[in-house]
């Protein structure tokens, strides 16, 4: 807390100093500070190699926000769901995808986690229950609330963390997938990730109530405001949620409320803003916040802390590595493949 | 060893940047991140960060130079490093820049090719001036039968030509192309021969015909001679018993012909009236009587009517000698014969002109 | 074999489909305490439970993506849009990603999703519920597109749907609820992709499917009189469809009548004659004669509402004019 500037205090009074909670193992803290280095590793290497045309497109990156897809992912298992956004590379990673397959699917090869078909916007993997990023604001919401219905009808106790940013809740499908989730008490968990912007769009220029966990009272149940930049304060929430979930409370609505730090997608320049507010936005790294308190709380030394980082980073450089030399052109043959499902084709 | 630092793409629609300012040179040691110059893109004017660190050894770029994403803008030297120290850098360099080139100049006869390639297509012009309405089906089965579809006619006027156009006129025609009953042999080989026979009994009968009410022509008793004579000699010029005579009339209705079918069995009066009739049929031997312009005789270059046809001149008054070697006068008509003489042997084919000379000289032999 | 109406052959196949497989399930408003606006659902709330018969709040994008979700993650929903008119709010949720997310994935999800959407002309409801969109869904990859008509391939085709791991856009028409036909004891299905022949003839081929369908074998009855003999296929299926048997038959007639409900520009029957154009073309004894509505919003007065759906005498008038080699 102390690096954090006057100016990103006052622009986030939800802030909190980071305080791991008793009963979450060491295990557990060491393989949230993994996770959190190696979004932070894949999408800074993503963004350059889009800078080089080796991935092209559009990527979107998830700097700055590891911190909620980790402490969201740790409160779940791997039979839980979750449903993403166009940022969807930090959800795909803290659900425990494979680095080198999600990188293949980057560079668009035939090895890669979609084949080489759906590329950064569409990274999926459901047999982990990540339910895929999606191109369309809020198209990914109602998936949750899918997989909640699911988990009711069949009875197998899953919930769904629903994913989106401050931009998706003006969807007119938020409210409708929240409405029903509420209604028919289903165990999905919405979790805003509130960035402040939609590209260049503030906030506050385009919702009166710019507390969005205040809106829960509407739908009738609750929100919860969280800090964005903390991994343990999103942790606490979503495990809190989950639980209620499970026991069938129904939904909640928590908003973790950060601020961007790199643009909007990898080629963005955010001359839009305000530089300063950038370059504040830095000292209130999630990644570099992790760090600072587990060696501040002596939980793990600056070394074993250092070398949790490198081990991250290096496991991305060989996902590139495997990505760029090892790695196939999908066949122009298979053009025609999983339109329809058993190899059916209708040309 | 010197690396090399590429113009980063920095926009999605970036292709190049003009450099407006270095904010570095060589010996600055820099570091990911440093802002190196200022660019004007496609969008603005902005500044560019360097991908990489060390020290800057060389600037490859000058101010006001357009850069290329992608394209070499400076070499840096990682720590301890001097400058000079490596001559395989510049080398190593050029091959960058030159193996690109390469690759361009390899790729783009590909693209020449093309280009050309379309330029060279010849335009398809069309011969047919005056467009012919026909479906797509009628259109075919015209070119399957052999048929020029500008002799094609809808069954009214102003309709669109149909199938069932071109089977009427297919039948009309007496095209052998697919008949059953054709000669052997595709037609493509085909001989003439020509036969002079003496008209002046079949002058004299024509009259006396006329004088009890029945009008007929030379080319009707012609095609009562050659029915017959085909009766006598069956299965020479086709298959089948059945004798149907092609007339080409000397109406102007273009390549209509009609057919008195089992001429040999009917009387002159009634061939003679199926051919006013127009009727139609499968001919299988086609009379034309380009006698009837005035012309002696007619050796056509191709066989048009794909079966055996008899090119009938007109009757003409000429001198011969009698037994003392005097001249006297006589009419004559001349014949020619065209046919498959693959399929139908010289002489055979002449003993068939003798007898069509036999009866046209001799009509009462037909009697018999 | 029994007679039973189009309701009734759809909630049999519901029914049946429910009872067989426990991931079955059904959303849509007003479909489980009242039996669906049109009476299609009636009893199944009660058979199967609210959960798995749920009625929904008005909100066609949640619920169809809902849908979508819980089809990628193990269930089969079949989800109503009462009229197909409303397919415009849920269309980002059926092209965008019901037809894409398997391809997108590399294969690697499910999709097994079916999307009741009665469509079709008449009764005076005017512009907002009387439209066609097949045409639009035709378009899109990844998609099945349905259209039966009769009761026997109603459940046929509903049950083939259910059982389908791809989504299906399912056409009943709305006014044919009503209609019956022979359907046969037990289980059974049809198949996509397979036309029916309804009447053979000579001279002309009609393609039809759904109502028109019907119109087309009344007018082809009546054509009889006047002496030309008319082929009339009903599609069922439109996505996949089956261009053989429409190509078997043109190959014996050589003249086509490609007939809709919905109106003329931009609808399937385009499509179609694109498509006989680009298989046969020499089979061709005349253009084709596309029969569809005129190009107006449908109106709301009777008189000027039966101008703009498709009927028998604009059929017969289609045949007389591809005979007329004018």
């Amino acid at each position: 807390m102390s690096n954090i500037c006057k100016n990103m205090r006052q622009l986030l009074p939800n802030l909190k100093p980071l305080k791991a909670p008793s009963g979450l193992s060491k295990a557990k803290q060491e393989d949230m500070l993994y996770k959190m280095c190696a979004i932070r590793a894949f999408d800074s290497r993503v963004k350059e190699l889009w800078m080089a045309s080796e991935i092209y497109g559009l990527a979107h990156s998830y700097v700055g926000a590891e911190a909620i897809a980790v402490g969201a992912c740790e409160a779940i298992t791997k039979d839980d769901y979750i449903s993403s956004t166009h940022r969807g590379h930090g959800h795909t990673l803290a659900k425990g995808a494979d680095t080198k397959a999600m990188m293949a699917e980057l560079f668009g090869k035939h090895e890669g986690l979609n084949l080489g078909k759906g590329g950064s916007m569409h990274i999926a993997d459901v047999d982990i229950g990540m339910l895929g990023a999606t191109g369309i604001v809020g198209s990914g919401m109602p998936h949750a609330l899918g997989a909640a219905l699911t988990s009711d009808i069949l009875d197998n106790n899953t919930v769904a963390i629903c994913f989106h940013g401050d931009g998706g809740t003006n969807q007119g499908v938020w409210h409708e997938t929240i409405n029903m989730a509420a209604a028919w008490n289903l165990p999905v968990i919405f979790l805003i990730e509130n960035n402040q912007y939609a590209i260049a769009t503030k906030l506050e220029w385009v919702s009166k109530e710019p507390e969005l966990y205040k809106r829960a009272a509407g739908y009738g149940i609750e929100g919860v405001l969280v800090d964005g930049f903390n991994v343990f304060d999103v942790y606490k929430a979503v495990k809190k949620a989950v639980d209620k979930a499970r026991k069938g409370g129904g939904p909640t609505l928590i908003e973790a409320r950060y601020m961007r730090i790199l643009g909007h997608f990898v080629a963005d320049d955010q001359a839009y803003r305000d530089q300063d507010e950038v370059s504040d936005c830095w000292t209130a790294d999630p990644v570099e916040r992790m760090k600072e308190y587990l060696v501040e709380s002596e939980t793990f030394s600056q070394e074993k802390v250092d070398a949790v980082e490198q081990a991250a980073k290096d496991e991305i450089e060989e996902a590139i590595d495997y990505a760029r030399n090892e790695c196939t052109e999908p066949p122009a043959d298979t053009l025609y493949d999983d339109i329809y499902a058993n190899g059916e084709v209708i040309i | 060893m010197s690396k090399i630092m590429t113009l980063p793409k920095i926009g999605v629609n970036m292709t190049e940047a003009i450099i407006d300012e270095w904010f570095v040179k060589p010996g600055d040691v820099i570091k990911k991140g440093d802002a190196i110059f200022l660019a004007e893109t496609d969008k603005a004017t902005q500044e560019i960060f360097a991908t990489d660190f060390g020290t800057i050894e060389k600037l490859l770029a000058e101010q006001g130079d357009t850069v290329e994403i992608h394209q070499p803008i400076m070499t840096l030297l990682d720590e301890g490093e001097q400058i000079g120290e490596d001559e395989f850098a510049e080398e190593a360099m050029q091959e960058e820049q030159t193996a690109p080139e390469l690759q361009a100049e390899v790729q783009a006869p590909a693209v020449v090719e093309i280009v050309i390639a379309k330029a060279a297509e010849p335009k398809q012009t069309k011969a047919d001036t005056a467009r012919v309405r026909i479906s797509p089906l009628a259109k075919k089965t015209a070119k399957e039968l052999g048929l020029d579809i500008s002799k094609l006619s809808p069954e009214q006027p102003g309709k669109r030509i149909t199938k069932s156009d071109v089977m009427k006129f297919e039948k009309a025609q007496g095209s052998a192309a697919v008949r059953e009953a054709a000669v052997v042999g595709t037609g493509s080989s085909f001989a003439t021969m020509q036969i002079k026979a003496c008209a002046d009994n079949m002058t004299l009968l024509i009259k006396r015909f006329g004088q009890s009410g029945l009008d007929i022509g030379h080319i009707d008793v012609v095609a009562k001679a050659a029915a017959v004579a085909l009766s006598k000699h069956k299965g020479l010029f086709f298959s089948g018993d059945e004798i149907n005579i092609g007339v080409e009339a000397d109406t102007q209705s273009g390549a209509v012909v009609p057919v008195a079918s089992g001429a040999d069995k009917k009387t002159v009066g009634q061939i003679k009236a199926d051919i006013d009739a127009m009727s139609l049929g499968n001919a299988n031997f086609v009379i034309t009587n380009l006698g009837a312009f005035d012309i002696e005789s007619y050796v056509p270059s191709r066989n048009i009517f794909g079966c055996t046809t008899l090119c009938a001149g007109c009757v003409t008054r000429s001198f011969v000698p009698d037994e003392r070697d005097m001249p006297k006068t006589r009419s004559e008509i001349k014949m020619t014969l065209v046919f498959d003489d693959s399929a139908a042997a010289g002489i055979d084919a002449a003993k068939f002109m003798q007898k069509v000379k036999q009866y046209i000289e001799n009509p009462e032999l037909m009697l018999l | 074999m029994s007679e039973i109406n189009v309701r009734q052959a759809l909630n049999d196949a519901l029914r049946e489909e429910m009872e067989a497989d426990p991931t079955v399930m059904m959303m849509g408003c007003d479909i489980g305490v009242r039996g669906g606006p049109f009476g299609v659902t009636l009893g199944l709330q009660k058979q199967f439970g609210a959960k798995r018969v749920k009625d929904t709040p008005i909100s066609e994008p949640g619920y169809t993506g809902a849908a979508v979700g819980a089809a990628a993650t193990g269930l089969r929903p079949v989800i109503e849009i009462l009229y197909s008119d409303w397919l415009t709010l849920c269309t980002d949720q059926i092209v965008n990603m019901a037809a894409k997310m398997r391809y997108m994935f590399g294969g690697k999800v499910n999709m097994p999703l079916v999307i009741r959407a009665p469509f079709g002309a008449g009764g005076g409801v005017a512009a907002q519920h009387s439209q066609s969109f097949e045409a639009w869904f035709n378009h899109i990859p990844g998609l099945k597109v349905v259209a039966p008509i009769t009761p026997y391939d109603v459940k046929g085709m509903l049950k083939a749907a259910i059982r389908d791991d791809n989504p299906v856009m399912f056409f009943e028409h709305k006014r044919s609820y009503q209609m019956k036909g022979e359907v046969p004891e037990g289980d059974y299905i049809v198949p996509f992709g397979k036309a029916a022949i309804r009447r053979e003839g000579t001279d002309v081929t009609i393609v039809s499917y759904s109502m028109i369908s019907i119109r087309a074998q009344n007018a082809a009855k009546e054509l009889e009189k006047e002496g030309i003999s008319c082929e009339v296929i009903d599609l069922r299926s439109i996505l996949p469809l089956d261009y053989e048997t429409v190509m078997s038959s043109i190959a014996k007639t050589n003249r086509v009548v490609v007939c809709q409900e919905a109106n003329l520009r931009g609808g399937l029957a385009g499509d179609i004659v694109a498509e006989i154009i680009d298989r046969g073309f020499d089979l061709l004894d005349a253009p084709p004669v596309r029969v569809g509505a005129p190009n107006v919003p449908m109106p709301y007065n009777a008189g000027l509402e039966a101008i703009c759906i498709p009927d028998e005498e604009n059929i017969k008038e289609a045949v007389r004019k591809v005979m007329s080699n004018d």
